[in-house]
């Protein structure tokens, strides 16, 4: 007879490091009849200064049975069955009698993410248990460096500056700063597992790119690809939730870097003149890299790809050139818009669905500009998920990825992908 | 006042790096302040304005919180002011933060406030609203 999974959503709100990971712990585990078969961890970055993540994976391991498979990292937030926050630790704990369980490991996503992929696959047999199989993956979003004497700047008006600042991009990404090449990483990691779902997240601080962790087992990691790969008797299947609508501003590229992540001309101008002329966009050097994020947030640039829109996010502004945290795979941009009305239709429209034959457990990743955008009715989604009467956790990120044989591979923003558990 | 749990959801929040200050408040009136040492130092110099400033937005409060204003900000320099009102009344959860800072974050734990201090001021509930802190168990 077919074992089901169980599965159950932990949290603390402590803020001593080591009693949060206690809890967050403690109070998943307690609710599984059978020691955990796997273990996701997210927390937000609070407790670098309260304690430190070493002490918080040592509470985690005070409670979780030894030799767990755990894989998490820092996040902007996240929603589970008790709320949403942005402060704090969650879990999902799963265990089940028909599921086998791999952790892969790959340093250096942001020098060499083809590198990092191999890595991650080593130890992975291309013979799988069971007939469901899914990779839960988390890697570090980008990251911009605090320099001395100069800050953190992700805008730089100056031409001159912002050429010569241009030119340090590959020293960044040698030294594992820059834009995460997630986008990269699930193509090569689709090329291996092909027949499988994947979904990923960009681990993140509070919305100051200045550093983020991942975490597998007892280790904390910066700049790492963390795959967990399961195989299963449970079915699954995976949800991708894009509430973008295009609009009647396109914007042609005439210049772009060979990496294609950075537009130095479009339309006959310079990228970040034609932008601000054509968005009406008043674009200015702030202390906070938050205050360029908030302005372009609702209203990316983007592109179709196998019918489903991919937001260009604008990472860094120097000089004229604007510098995307992902590839530009098409030769012209379309002004998106992020509705919030749709967003949350969508939301709606697949938890309704999901409704008529509940789940086992539901755990997604969505983007950190929900909570952006959507404000307080990040709690109205939160109220429709805690409706299903199921597990689930979604913990908010940098930066999406999705892939399945039928969807093909998407890296998005401003997205939510989901995993659920069929029952 | 050590023991205040208004107090302690108030100290909670003012341990967020961005919130400079935070207090429960109406008009003329700070009902309860968080337990420590008070707000941080960076409102010091311009506490006084904002001070004022706040109770001509508790007039506001006043007048429309029984037909469902909710919240309210304003911007003073380089501080913004947030009001979280509670419902029904003319008080409500007030924080100050840095103009630059990531309000989306920070409204998530300002609601989350909000919400611990309104079941602190309806009173000890019954056992079975324990609802909301379980977390449901999936067996077989």
């Amino acid at each position: 007879m077919e074992s089901k999974l169980e599965a159950a959503v932990g949290m603390s709100r402590k803020w001593d490091a080591r009693e949060a990971g206690r809890e967050v712990a403690e109070t998943a585990i307690r609710q599984l009849h059978e020691p955990p078969s796997f273990f996701l961890l997210f927390s937000t970055i609070h407790y670098e200064k309260n304690g430190g993540f070493q002490e918080f994976l040592n509470g985690v391991w005070d409670v979780l049975p030894k030799g767990t498979p755990l894989i998490g990292g820092t996040v902007a937030g996240f929603m589970n069955n008790s709320g949403c926050y942005s402060r704090g630790a969650t879990s999902l704990a799963v265990s089940s009698l028909d599921i086998d369980v791999k952790i892969g490991v790959g340093h250096n996503t942001k020098r060499n993410p083809k590198k990092a992929v191999e890595s991650a696959f080593e130890n992975f047999d291309k013979k799988k248990p069971y007939n469901n199989n899914a990779i839960i993956e988390i890697l570090p979003t980008a990251v911009i460096p605090n320099i001395p004497g100069v800050g953190q700047k992700n805008v730089i008006l100056s031409k001159k500056m912002g050429n010569a600042f241009i030119k340090l991009l590959p020293v960044m990404k040698k030294l594992n700063y820059g834009y995460d090449r997630a986008d990269e990483i699930l193509q090569f990691l689709s090329e291996k597992f092909d027949d499988g779902l994947i979904i990923g997240g960009c681990t993140m601080d509070d919305n100051k790119f200045l550093r983020n962790y991942q975490f597998h087992n007892n280790e904390i990691e910066k700049n790492t690809l963390l795959t967990l790969l399961i195989s299963t008797s449970t079915k699954i299947h995976s949800r991708t939730i894009i509430g973008l609508k295009p609009q009647d501003k396109t914007f042609q590229i005439d210049h772009i870097s060979s990496d294609k992540h950075v537009i130095n001309r479009f339309d006959g101008e310079g990228a970040r003149s034609a932008l601000s002329k054509k968005l009406h966009l008043k674009i200015e050097e702030k202390k906070a890299v938050y205050q360029l994020y908030k302005n372009i947030y609702y209203y990316p640039l983007g592109f179709k790809k196998n019918n489903l829109w991919h937001p260009c996010m604008i990472g860094l502004i120097y000089g004229e050139n604007l510098i995307f945290g992902n590839k530009i795979e098409d030769d012209k941009l379309t002004l998106l818009y992020l509705s919030i009305e749709e967003t949350i239709k969508r939301i709606n429209e697949n938890i309704n669905d999901l409704s008529k034959k509940p789940p086992l457990c539901v755990f997604g990743f969505a983007c950190e500009t929900f909570i952006e955008t959507l404000g307080k009715d990040i709690f109205e989604v939160q109220k429709s998920f805690k409706k299903l009467n199921i597990p689930f956790m979604i913990p908010f990120v940098a930066g999406e990825s999705i892939y399945s044989p039928e969807l093909g591979a998407h890296h998005l923003y401003e997205s939510a992908n989901l995993l659920i558990f069929e029952n | 006042m050590q023991n205040d749990p208004i107090a302690m959801v108030l100290d909670d929040l003012l341990r967020l790096d961005d919130i400079l200050a935070c207090m429960v408040a109406r008009r003329n009136m700070i009902s309860v302040m968080p337990s420590g040492d008070g707000f941080k130092p960076e409102v010091d110099q311009i506490w006084d304005s904002i001070h004022r400033a706040m109770d001509s937005v508790f007039g506001v409060i006043g007048e429309y919180s029984q037909i469902g204003l909710g919240e309210m900000e304003f911007r003073l320099q380089d501080h913004e002011v947030l009001f979280y009102v509670f419902p029904d009344t003319e008080s409500a959860l007030v924080a100050i933060v840095p103009a630059l800072a990531n309000k989306g974050l920070l409204e998530v734990e300002m609601e989350n406030a909000r919400r611990e201090i309104l079941k602190i001021m309806e009173g000890p509930r019954t056992e079975n609203t324990s609802e909301e802190r379980d977390e449901p168990l999936v067996t077989a």
